[in-house]
């Protein structure tokens, strides 16, 4: 084979694999800004999420009436937007007027402290009252037994004695009655200004908690997207930035790269050589010509041998890279320790 | 035993170091001029380990290095071969010089024996 044949043949060869090559690693590079894709792209759409941001807002008691009123606008022109028709209408209902409902509780609380405090004064009281008819009862009796002593006032004392129990039996009774009242009284007082604090706060947090399950319920039924609140509407709106550009940077790599690599798929395939050689041919490009000859006269021996195709194959492919490695690698390493030994053809 | 020392060139004709596989090839070939797939087919009739084509290529580069072989290109084979040739190989003076020692002093160790 002449030699300028085989150098065009290694040449074609050459440049296949570089596109291969370059092919492979340009895929490579795609795949991965795919993958980039696919993990940046956006779960709901910007709607989606300007919508939790004008709830967030409105839900919240600490921001400003300016924001609000922008919240609701925006709730508002979204939700005509998308056709979100019970969202539309939340933020005019009267149930949103939380400001009162808060005062209304601030008051019942400190009612409820006043009352504590007066049922506190009433109790002190009422227990002072009973100390002192203790003390008066305690005194009586003294005296009674001084009398019963004095056995001369026997008759004067027993009379007094009678008296005064029986003077001590209806005070003693109305005390603890009065005081069985006032008790009734206090605790029917705190119950009522208990009752009526967890209410307000139930109220405050009913009415959150409702405005934001209405607005979630009708996205989901409608659209099929979740309402996002608390900690992940703060993840998505702190990273949404940097997920828009990151996306982008992706979709403008993946198609500049998929562009290439489509450009070096068609240029490889068209890319052929101008020779029409056959498959030995080429490969005679890569081993020295004998062992070509020494292959194909072993094929044909195999063949004949009525070996089957896929047999003949692989003891062919097996042969040519045993060949391969013995022709450039082991006989260049022990020519480096051979003399050169051209004059050994015989026609010289 | 022939000389051990390392052929720096054929022209003082001195026998060569030749390893077993060496002095089997140079064998095969002495007085008759083959091809690789018929020097393969010589040594594998009752070689236990059976060599192949990546094993003789080596071989014959070295022995035509050393000037122990020497070749030329026969016709081609076919045209399905794609017209590569095949080269025929024959045992050089120094060649058949190199395994004659090398089968003197076999047989000299024999006789000692």
């Amino acid at each position: 084979m002449e030699k300028e044949i085989k150098y065009k043949i290694r040449n074609l060869w050459r440049d296949r694999l570089l596109m291969s090559v370059a092919s492979l690693v340009v895929l490579g590079f795609s795949g991965q800004q795919l993958r980039t894709l696919l993990a940046h792209r956006a779960i709901q759409p910007a709607w989606v999420l300007e919508l939790s941001q004008a709830v967030r807002i409105l839900a919240t008691d600490s921001k400003s009436s300016q924001e609000q009123e922008y919240a609701i606008s925006e709730l508002q022109r979204i939700s005509q937007a998308r056709d979100l028709q019970i969202t539309m209408l939340l933020p005019h209902l009267p149930w949103k007027n939380l400001k009162q409902q808060v005062e209304r509780v601030q008051n019942w609380k400190l009612h409820q402290e006043l009352a504590r405090a007066h049922a506190r004064v009433l109790v002190l009281e009422r227990v002072q009252a009973l100390e002192l008819a203790q003390k008066q009862r305690q005194s009586n009796q003294e005296k009674t037994r001084f009398l019963v002593i004095k056995r001369d006032r026997a008759l004067a004392l027993e009379r007094a004695l009678a008296l005064a129990l029986a003077r001590n039996k209806p005070l003693n009774q109305n005390l603890e009655l009065e005081l069985a009242q006032d008790l009734a009284l206090v605790l029917d007082h705190n119950r009522d200004a208990d009752k009526a604090l967890i209410q307000g706060l139930e109220i405050k947090l009913v009415n959150n908690t409702l405005f934001v399950f209405i607005i979630a319920a009708e996205l989901e039924q409608t659209h099929g997207f979740i309402l996002q609140q608390g900690n992940n509407l703060e993840d998505l709106l702190s990273s949404e930035p940097n997920r828009a550009r990151v996306l982008i940077k992706s979709i403008l790599l993946l198609s500049s790269s998929l562009l290439i690599l489509i450009s070096l798929l068609v240029l490889l395939a068209n890319y052929k050589s101008p020779l029409k050689l056959s498959r030995t041919a080429h490969l005679m490009a890569f081993l020295p010509e004998e062992a070509m000859a020494e292959l194909c006269c072993l094929k044909q021996r195999l063949q004949q041998g009525k070996m089957s195709p896929w047999e003949i194959r692989k003891r062919l492919t097996h042969e040519f890279l045993i060949l391969f490695f013995a022709y450039y690698i082991q006989v260049q390493l022990e020519n480096l320790f051979l003399p050169s030994g051209d004059h050994n053809h015989i026609d010289d | 035993m022939p000389s051990l020392k390392k052929n720096s060139g054929n022209k003082n004709n001195k026998p060569v170091r030749v390893s077993a596989i060496d002095e089997d090839v140079l064998t095969v070939l002495l007085g008759r001029e083959l091809y690789g797939l018929e020097i393969l087919d010589q040594l594998n009739l009752e070689r236990p380990n059976q060599l192949k084509f990546g094993s003789l290529y080596p071989v014959l580069n070295r022995l035509d290095k050393k000037g122990l072989v020497e070749w030329k290109w026969g016709d081609q084979v076919d045209t399905s071969s794609g017209g590569a040739r095949r080269k025929y190989y024959k045992v050089t003076g120094l060649g058949a010089k190199s395994l004659k020692a090398v089968q003197d002093y076999r047989v000299s160790l024999a006789y000692r024996a």
